[in-house]
């Protein structure tokens, strides 16, 4: 079969067309609408760009891909995304200093009265009044301390149990010295209840004062073994009329028999990290086991760990957990986590482990403050920390290193409130990041024009100077873009590519990455910038491929120019029919000469004219067959 | 295309069967004043095929493409046999709360019988633990007898100790509104605000359980005074 003459050329054969048959026409959408998965794109903004909306964070961070509308990818510094329908900078914390004495393992309220224990060179409880730290107790360091409303239980290392009462007056507790070297304390069902350091006996007294508890096991018939006595208590709180004690090997349940169940078995992630944060939040026990925080409610455990930070591999994850407490709605922890955004940071990168207060709310977690750097590598960390309504949230951090701070947020409230970072510039504000925005198509081109920023409380008075920064990144680039400043409160439209001179009307991708920042370049320490809403407006732009058709005249020696082709009408159709059924793509090259490749999704024939038959001895009937092509993009 | 003309007859001719009648049609008193029109543009003249020719009656052609919003914040239906809005509810509370359906709730759960018993009743989400219900409310919540209904199975559960939450399917649709109706109803931290305030000073409040009963007390002393009780 000659295969010479022809207008176009399908699977290396050529055929001759009807011309006026011959069609091209794009297949794909100019811009469909798109629709993401996590919601908040509106189909119409009754123009030609349409809206992908971000009003709402209170889903918290570690959401890679925009799949939820109120979630976002990470923060970084003191930002607050708990509020609806706004982001805020977090109040920023104070240090308090103490000069003799900056460790603090534990923090007790009694009498109203903020307490701190240290166990270790002989720091014993000091209290905090009137802004000042002063000593209570410094014979022996300090293991735990357990207040009730008459007394503050002290529980000095290697020697015998104490009270004091709200007079201030220290004295002996339990029946006799052997009551000594208590290493943890919980009240339960009336009782008060004492583990003795390095055991895993418990020992409990049912008077105010402890005069009846006696933590030597053989003058106490009444104390309890938990467990099989390899793994010593860390821990113990009541928890759903039940008295959970946790231990090296799992968590153990004391009922009204006075017999120690295991109910969850962690005995293959023994860890001196386990059990630092234990609390019982909106009805659930929560505690952690190793870099893994857990949701108990009596009968099923969830694991409810705070999802990563950020999208650069090595992916930021939390390390260590410290101590949590719940107040106010929210459940707070003290957390190590290894930040890697150096690269995509270009105002302060750093790569180092940061000590963080995170905030989780029953639905997301929130990083509200990144308190202190460690550059030197990991670096173990005590978090005691209680909220007191009247005077704010107190914590400590302490590294192995010995170099400890200890700081308090007040007044602290959920709405956060002054002390705010002040006189920062934009290098140094702390900033939102939103997720990868992908419209829901990862691999199809967007335009983007502009975004519309919804902002409130900006200031460009020069001593306040309040305002945003919206930056952008797309397609996992280290660049960072930049759409400009907010300084007025309302709706500022914003454009891409304004670190170029001579900006790009519009920036083009396959997914883009906002940075907010919040920028409090005054000294104004008493306002934050706010930020409303986020409105990216985006043009889908798929790429084009083509659809062709037209009719291929079949015929025996068909005619084409001056010269005469040496086919049989079967032998035409036969070979098209083949192609029809190609699995693989198939070379087409058309009228102008250009090449692609297609599949035929269509043949059509119709029959014009019988002639005598061929010389191989086949049916000679002229035909038309019409085929319709599609690229394969 | 080219328009044919319409042939009009103006009067109608009996049958040779029959008598020739004319018709007589009731016409108002008042009639527009109506003029005949015509096309003055030949429609074999206009080139439809052209490339440059493309009428946008409604704009650019732009279908949807892609997930469901609604579907995508539910849970699939062949995981839970429910309507949108119940697994919309179903997907909110084991992806955003963490629950573990069959233990911390359940789904379609029968009480009394469900509906194999006369008077039993089928729940949308029971929740044994909170002693609480979630219903799920249709379009059609609001006619007589399903509010009747729904208001005698809700004192019926409220006799056994469980509170009924009624959602309707319009609110689970808003996922903003959604979102503040489930942290109001599982006790999580919502825009209802409780936190003291901006301007609020927690030092000036009271803030233990003695203060708060010596105001009591001066309450209680105020009012012997005053009236003797």
């Amino acid at each position: 079969m000659t295969t010479d003459l022809g207008d176009i050329s399908l699977g290396g054969v050529k055929y001759r067309v009807d011309l006026t048959s011959y069609k091209e026409k794009d297949l794909a959408d100019f811009s469909p609408r798109a629709s993401v998965p996590g919601g908040s794109v509106n189909m119409a903004e009754l123009l030609l760009y349409q809206p992908l909306n971000m009003t709402d964070w209170r889903h918290g961070y570690g959401f890679l891909w925009h799949t939820d509308a109120m979630g976002y990818m990470r923060s970084y510094g003191d930002i607050d995304t708990r509020q609806p329908g706004a982001v805020m900078m977090a109040s920023t914390p104070v240090s308090i200093a103490d000069s003799t004495n900056v460790f603090k393992h534990g923090l007790v309220m009694f009498n109203n009265v903020l307490y701190s224990w240290y166990d270790g060179a002989t720091h014993g409880v000091r209290k905090y009044t009137s802004s000042t730290w002063s000593a209570v107790y410094t014979t022996a360091n300090v293991q735990f301390c357990l207040a009730t409303a008459d007394y503050l239980f002290i529980c000095p290392e290697g020697a015998r149990l104490l009270k004091m009462s709200t007079a201030g007056t220290i004295t002996d507790a339990g029946i006799g010295v052997t009551t000594a070297d208590i290493a943890c304390m919980a009240i339960h069902n009336g009782k008060i209840y004492a583990n003795p350091e390095g055991t895993n006996r418990i020992h409990y007294g049912t008077d105010p004062e402890l005069d009846d508890l006696d933590t030597r096991e053989a003058d106490d018939p009444d104390h309890i073994k938990v467990g099989g006595g390899r793994y010593q208590i860390i821990k113990m709180i009541s928890y759903a009329n039940y008295l959970y004690v946790f231990t090296g090997d799992g968590v153990y349940v004391v009922g009204d028999d006075n017999i120690a169940r295991r109910v969850l078995d962690f005995a293959s992630e023994t860890s001196s990290l386990n059990y630092r944060s234990v609390v019982v939040y909106n009805g659930y026990l929560y505690f952690n086991v190793g870099s893994k925080f857990y949701q108990w409610n009596g009968a099923r455990l969830t694991d409810v760990t705070p999802p990563r930070l950020g999208d650069r591999y090595p992916y930021s994850e939390i390390r260590y957990f410290g101590a949590a407490v719940a107040s106010g709605g929210y459940l707070y922890v003290l957390a190590q986590w290894y930040n890697d955004e150096s690269t995509y940071n270009p105002w302060n990168g750093y790569i180092e482990d940061v000590q963080s207060l995170f905030s989780f709310d029953g639905v997301g977690w929130h990083k509200l403050n990144d308190l202190s750097f460690g550059s030197t590598g990991p670096v173990i960390i005590y978090c005691p920390l209680i909220y007191n309504g009247n005077y704010g949230l107190y914590y400590s951090l302490i590294s192995g290193s010995g170099t400890g701070t200890w700081q308090l947020q007040t007044p602290w409230r959920n709405v956060p409130l002054a002390p705010f970072a002040a006189n920062l510039s934009s290098d140094t504000a702390p900033y939102l990041k939103t997720p990868r925005l992908d419209m829901g198509f990862r691999r199809v081109q967007k335009s983007v024009p502009s975004v519309l920023v919804e902002a409130d409380n900006l200031s460009t008075v020069s001593t306040e100077s309040r305002y945003l920064v919206v930056d952008y990144y797309v397609d996992g680039s280290t660049t960072i873009e930049t759409f400009g400043s907010v300084t007025a409160n309302g709706i500022t439209e914003l454009f891409p590519n304004q670190q170029d001179a001579d900006p790009a009307p519009t920036q083009e991708f396959k997914n883009m990455v906002l940075m907010v920042r919040f920028v409090n370049a005054g000294a104004l320490t008493t306002q934050t910038p706010i930020l409303e809403g986020l409105t990216v407006r985006f043009l889908m732009r798929p790429d084009v491929f083509y659809g062709y058709s037209f009719g291929i005249v079949v015929a025996e020696n068909y005619l084409y120019g001056t010269e005469q082709a040496s086919t049989s009408a079967k032998d035409l159709r036969d070979a098209l029919l083949t192609l029809r059924d190609s699995k693989a793509p198939i070379e087409f090259i058309d009228i102008y000469g250009d090449t692609h490749d297609v599949y035929i999704s269509s043949v059509s024939l119709q029959a014009q004219e019988r002639h005598e038959n061929s010389e191989d001895g086949t049916n000679n009937i002229e035909s038309i067959i019409v085929v319709n092509l599609v690229e394969a993009a | 295309m080219a328009k044919k003309a319409v042939f009009t007859p103006t009067t109608i001719y009996p049958s040779k069967f029959g008598k020739r009648k004319k018709i007589h049609i009731p016409q108002p008193d008042y009639r527009d004043y109506i003029l005949r029109k015509r096309d003055v543009v030949r429609w074999e003249d206009i080139n439809l095929e052209a490339d440059w020719h493309t009428v946008h009656k409604r704009g650019v052609r732009r279908p949807k493409v892609g997930e469901d919003p609604l579907e995508a914040r539910a849970v699939q239906r062949e995981y839970v046999n429910g309507t949108l809005p119940e697994r919309i509810v179903h997907q909110y509370l084991t992806q955003h709360l963490h629950m573990q359906p069959g233990i911390d709730f359940d789904f379609q759960s029968s009480l009394d019988g469900g509906r194999l018993e006369l008077g039993g009743m089928v729940v949308d989400f029971l929740f044994r633990f909170l002693k609480i219900i979630i219903q799920v409310q249709g379009p059609t919540h609001t006619q007589f007898l399903r509010a009747a209904r729904d208001e005698e199975q809700a004192n019926e559960l409220a006799l056994w100790g469980y509170d009924v939450f009624g959602l309707d399917d319009t609110l689970i649709y808003d996922e903003y509104l959604f979102e503040e109706a489930m942290r109001r109803m599982f006790a999580l931290p919502a825009g209802m605000g409780g936190s003291g305030g901006a301007h609020g000073s927690y030092e000036g409040d009271i803030t233990n359980t003695e203060q708060v009963y010596m105001v009591f007390q001066e309450i209680q002393d105020n009012l012997i005074l005053q009236f003797g009780v």
